[in-house]
């Protein structure tokens, strides 16, 4: 849950929007510097790593999978 | 109906613009290209010196932020470094035209060398120094993949090509996804080079004693792809020859998490400005101050 809201917070705070649709793209739906910034935030709150070309195949598909796939490594 | 006329003739207003541009463009640097050395950089130097007259707030600009920095110098030897340094980026700028014939020398410690040598990529930090685009094509000497992010105006169609024809993979920076590109280089050890010693709304920075903000992509994509973080920056020497110096910032090799757990993206780039405030010290005339560089946004 912790995991879900984070990244829910930071697309809301970047897209200046509070009705985040989880199924759009995440590079659809924030800028890839900012995704950048989402992943570290990720690494550094959660005290993982994230392998890179495994985050460039969800970052394509849905904020939802992605969400699924940081959960995944947090646990 | 009108509206959409008018949008209509605001198009081709601007199609044709970027037409006449581009074919003006291929002129200059036809001309620029047959023109014997020594001859091509003294009449852009010149050329550049008569933009800096001409133009008064570029001008003004640029003496006001050399007074920032180095107050201790007199007004005249302030307006000598605007003009030297603006004559300077001219050429710096227009042999990114002709980079395939350059042929810079390359200087870093044992170190940074096994890093540039050991074809697992690294993320380097550089700035508008001496020929903007020498450490790229410096890179070149010792990996075939040196990747960096360009702002190639419209007009210049064939704006990529000389990036291609000295083996850069130049990626535009206004794509939604530069950074993504950018990031995908890095997971195929791609050397990646990026100005950052100009303004971007990102990470606040202390330069020459005054807060800004600076562009950070570069320690970003460092962090995350936990690659070594570089410095390197080119300079004209007398002769006209180009020197790039490479330094390490942070290094991979001591621990895969180092960049993550030891320095914020804010300590990295700290470390960064302030090298970038000695280099510029050390050579003033060739650094680009005529950007509105301590910008302070509301």
């Amino acid at each position: 849950m912790l995991v879900k809201q984070t990244i829910i917070n930071f697309i809301q705070e970047k897209t200046h929007s509070n009705d985040i649709d989880l199924e759009m793209s995440l590079f659809a739906s924030i800028k890839s510097f900012d995704f950048m910034m989402l992943m570290l935030d990720l690494e550094q709150k959660f005290n993982i790593a994230l392998p890179l070309e495994e985050a460039f195949e969800l970052s394509t598909h849905n904020i939802c999978q992605f969400i699924t796939w940081v959960e995944k490594h947090a646990n | 109906m009108p509206i959409k006329a008018s949008t209509q003739q605001k198009q081709k207003t601007v199609n044709l613009k970027h037409a006449l541009l581009s074919v003006l463009a291929k002129m200059l640097i036809t001309i620029l290209r047959i023109l014997p050395a020594k001859v091509r950089k003294s009449s852009i130097k010149q050329l550049g010196r008569f933009i800096l007259h001409c133009a008064k707030k570029t001008r003004s600009r640029a003496i006001n932020n050399i007074q920032r920095a180095l107050p201790d110098l007199c007004f005249n030897e302030m307006k000598q470094i605007a003009f030297d340094a603006y004559a300077n980026c001219a050429f710096g700028v227009a042999e990114s035209l002709w980079l395939d014939q350059l042929d810079p020398e390359i200087y870093c410690d044992e170190a940074t060398l096994e890093i540039l040598q050991s074809g697992e990529g690294a993320c380097i930090a550089t700035m508008h120094l001496g020929c903007y685009e020498a450490v790229p094509l410096a890179i070149n000497k010792f990996s075939g993949q040196s990747v960096t992010l360009t702002n190639v105006p419209d007009f210049l169609e064939q704006g990529l090509q000389f990036y291609a024809k000295a083996k850069i993979t130049a990626i535009n920076k206004n794509d939604n996804n530069a950074f993504a590109q950018l990031l995908k280089h890095t997971t195929s050890n791609a050397y990646i080079s990026l100005h950052c010693d100009l303004y971007a709304n990102q990470t606040p920075v202390n330069f020459f004693k005054q807060t800004t903000k600076a562009p950070s992509g570069v320690v970003m994509l460092a962090k995350l792809s936990k690659k070594p973080l570089l410095l390197a920056y080119s300079v004209y020497q007398a002769d006209g020859s180009i020197s790039v110096f490479f330094e390490t910032i942070v290094s991979s090799n001591n621990s895969e998490i180092q960049l993550n757990q030891d320095k914020s993206v804010e300590d990295l780039m700290d470390i960064i400005y302030q090298r970038f405030e000695q280099i510029i010290q050390q050579y003033p005339s060739q650094w680009y101050w005529s950007y509105n560089r301590w910008r302070i946004r509301s």
